[in-house]
């Protein structure tokens, strides 16, 4: 291959769901890996990458687990994408099969349609120390001839057999055309042959199987070049190709040729595993249990979530406020040290302090993940999640959805039907996540008496309460939607249920990692350059405006004979009615008063239309704190605010009461925004998404407002 | 080819004798139960898919014509069951079980 002799190799990692595939990249490549996304799709990509002994680079390519090149998913489309674009820089020059030993009898169907591509192929079995241990008896060498490719015997789990792996693979990169098929094996019937070899000569196309497969996927495939698309169409419907039956069939002919080589080399013992599964499902998938162990489970996910993450959040907070603190005594007082401590750094402290609970979330959800326990959740609630309009497998995009909704909602590729996945997109946003909680935590301050109620605290059922209100917005949201969005698609569950296994630790803190770091990235960005136009926003106004504001407080203090702090927050607090930000909030004022709210909400709430966590930032600012993460004082300062004309307190039960409403439904987050228009390859989507949320949060307040004042 | 049709009922028959020398011939009267019929702990082979996009999903995942099907148990609130097909353990929605007949 050229590639091989240019210095680096790509590979393909490929395999069904469950094989053990990732676990075996990770072991693999470690924290050598890149992520990004498949091109022209959301669906992840990882590349990692080693150095062999000869100096040669491989790039190895973790696929998307698949169960044939007859894609149901996204993600499983990806896998035949990869193999059919010969032009793409990520086409690989051969393919590392992963396959259960354990379930061999199932996971060669891919394996036998990549094989027949005709791309040099190499077979490892996984789990194999676990199978031994059981007693079954592995013929690799016997397989290896049958099946006509290198195998490879490994536990992805603990590292066995992965040196040699490594050696061989070395050895067979450097005469990889050794290691591709000549024909495939797979006999076409006269139409499928008729068809592919027209489709071999009109578009070039080297390999018999490779035409056939363009034959079925031509529709998609040619996205861009829809020219060849209808040259393929015309081919198939000349002679009345009609895809599925011919997937059907050669499915079971697949089937019908590795079903005895596969019985002829493994000879299966009784799988304790399988029985040690089917004994926890018994407790963990009863019809009355099921549900409330998963209650239980998510509430102890939670407690985690507040009870641990408090204290490295309160860690972060300190260090921003005292690096903050110690860089405006340090340098001099000019406005570039100003944008440094009073814009960037609180702003920065404002994404990092989500870190712990976005971690934490992440950690034990891989770990309910990598035991096998996700799925079964998803097929407990997927009756329920179905009379919404959602699928069994948007529960871990709604859940996810607590902590953040940028990655719930990038989990929710998982799901196969267009529709459910949509709704799921659309109502996630509706479940509170981590970044209203200084929000809630600061309103409901006010709003709510710190009343103990037998062992409850009435403040604790009120957070509770905001988050219920998001959960019921989130499924009614999802009834609307299911009447209506129209779509003939048909939904599936058809989910395989993996034996419930012991968590690799490795994988799961890569997991983190990578959420981690994609968070404070995509958000962090955006969170940044907002808290730096906020900061010019608030610091600048029209020609002297400042100075006049600066003055006259200057002579307010000086009469009522204000201590300097307390002169300097009355300097302030001028100066940012009369800056840029005081003439937003005042010019939105008549809108949003009926909800309760003044200029200076006004200002916190255009402001955190970018991200919700900068109300308390905004509020901080313009009662000039100077730190964001001093919310004590805050909330003091609020408190004693009056309405000027009537001499009310501005921050009523009623006005506090409203925006707790509006955060809880308003979408107020621009990074979920460019998410959902990434996942929807739409602007239709996260603009609906807006309005609708808006009105929701509008609606709601207005409601609350006049309730209760 | 319209009798392929994923949304058609016509059952997939024709392809169950040509691809397996199975004793389901056509006349032969025999009873054959949907999946979504049968009871937690009863145990089957499946012989026939009545929906070919189902078929086509679940074949791929191993679900084969002539494996051996039993139900282990039904989810809460009439929802779907979980099938111990060969050695997979598989979650079906009950429409989805209810293109699946076995023979018993």
């Amino acid at each position: 291959m050229s590639k091989g002799t240019g210095g680096q190799v790509n590979i393909a990692l490929a395999g069904n769901p469950n094989c053990g595939k990732t676990t075996l990249f990770n072991l693999l490549t470690g924290l050598n890996q890149k992520t990004g996304n498949f091109p022209g799709t959301t669906v992840e990509l990882k590349i990692g990458s080693w150095v062999s002994n000869q100096k040669l680079k491989i790039n190895l390519l973790d696929l998307p687990g698949a169960y044939s090149l007859y894609p149901n998913t996204k993600d499983e489309r990806v896998v035949v994408s990869t193999f059919l674009d010969t032009q793409s820089a990520n086409y690989p020059d051969a393919v590392i099969y992963v396959a259960d030993v354990n379930k061999l009898d199932k996971h060669l169907l891919l394996f036998s349609q990549l094989k027949d591509l005709g791309i040099p192929i190499i077979m490892v079995l996984n789990l194999v120390d676990q199978a031994l241990e059981e007693g079954m008896k592995i013929n690799a060498e016997g397989l290896s001839t049958m099946l006509a490719v290198p195998v490879f015997s490994i536990s992805s789990r603990t590292g066995l057999g992965v040196p040699q792996l490594k050696e061989g693979l070395e050895n067979i990169i450097k005469e990889l055309p050794l290691f591709a098929a000549p024909l495939p094996d797979y006999k076409l019937s006269p139409l499928e042959r008729q068809v592919a070899s027209k489709i071999q000569l009109e578009l070039r196309e080297t390999g018999i199987y490779r035409a056939l497969l363009l034959a079925h996927h031509a529709s998609w495939f040619y996205k861009g070049h829809p020219s060849n698309s209808k040259e393929v169409e015309a081919i198939t419907s000349k002679v009345g190709f009609e895809p599925l039956p011919f997937q059907v069939k050669e499915t079971m002919a697949r089937y019908d040729w590795f079903t005895p080589i596969v019985a002829q080399n493994i000879k299966k013992a009784v799988s304790l595993s399988e029985k040690r599964s089917n004994l926890i499902d018994q407790w963990v998938l009863n019809k009355y249990l099921g549900p409330i162990f998963f209650l239980g489970i998510m509430f102890l996910v939670f407690q985690a979530i507040f009870a641990l993450a408090s204290y490295p959040m309160d860690w972060i907070e300190y260090l921003f406020t005292e690096t903050s603190n110690f860089l405006k005594s340090a340098l001099p007082n000019n406005k570039f040290v100003d944008l440094l401590t009073d814009g960037i750094i609180p702003g920065l402290g404002g994404i990092l302090v989500f870190i712990p609970q976005i971690a934490i979330l992440f950690f034990l959800i891989s770990i309910l993940e990598e035991i096998g326990y996700m799925a079964r959740a998803a097929f407990i609630f997927d009756k329920l999640m179905h009379s919404f309009g959602l699928n069994g497998r948007s529960l871990v995009a709604l859940i996810s959805g607590g902590a953040c909704a940028i990655p719930a909602i990038m989990s929710a590729r998982t799901i196969p039907g267009w529709k459910e996945r949509l709704i799921t997109i659309l109502v996630t946003p509706l479940i509170s996540c981590s970044a209203r909680i200084p929000v809630y935590t600061l309103l409901i301050g006010f709003a709510i008496p710190a009343t103990q109620i037998g062992i409850f605290n009435l403040q604790g059922i009120a957070f509770m309460g905001l988050y219920v209100l998001g959960i019921i917005a989130a499924l009614a949201t999802a009834l609307l939607l299911k009447w209506i969005l129209k779509s003939d698609e048909e939904s599936y569950l058809m989910l395989e249920l993996p034996d419930y296994k012991k968590p690799v630790l490795r994988n799961i803190n890569l997991n983190v990692y990578e959420k981690v770091k994609s968070f404070t990235l995509e958000a962090g960005k955006i969170i940044l350059i907002i808290s730096i136009i906020l900061w010019g926003l608030s610091t600048y106004g029209p020609g002297d405006a400042l100075e006049q504001a600066e003055k006259e407080a200057t002579t307010i203090a000086a009469q009522e004979n204000l201590n300097s702090i307390e002169a300097e927050n009355l300097i302030a607090a001028y100066q940012i009615e009369a800056s840029y930000a005081g003439i937003l909030g005042k010019t939105i004022e008549p809108i949003i008063r009926p909800l309760g709210f003044d200029w200076k909400i006004g200002i916190a709430l255009i402001t955190s239309f970018a991200a919700r966590e900068v109300f308390v930032g905004t509020m901080a600012t313009i009662y000039s704190l100077g730190s964001a993460e001093d919310t004590v004082g805050l909330s003091e300062r609020m408190m004693q605010e009056k309405n000027p004309i009537t001499g009310a307190q501005v921050y009523s039960i009623a006005t506090s009461l409203s925006l707790l409403i509006f955060y809880v439904f308003a979408m107020q987050c621009m990074s979920t925004l460019a998410v959902v228009k990434r996942e929807t390859n739409s602007w239709k989507w996260p603009i609906l998404q807006f309005v609708f949320m808006t009105a929701l949060a509008v609606f709601g307040s207005l409601l609350t407002y006049q309730i209760f004042s | 080819m319209s009798v392929f049709d994923s949304h058609s009922s016509i059952t997939l028959h024709a392809l169950n004798i040509a691809n397996r020398k199975s004793s389901a011939m056509v006349g032969l009267v025999e009873t054959l139960k949907n999946l979504s019929l049968i009871s937690p702990g009863e145990i089957g082979v499946l012989a026939e898919y009545t929906n070919a996009l189902i078929a086509q999903k679940l074949l791929s995942m191993g679900v084969l014509l002539g494996s051996k099907i039993e139900v282990l148990r039904s989810a809460p609130w009439g929802g779907g069951l979980i099938i111990k097909a060969d050695n997979l353990i598989i979650a079906l929605r009950k429409n989805e079980a209810a293109t699946l007949l076995i023979r018993q």
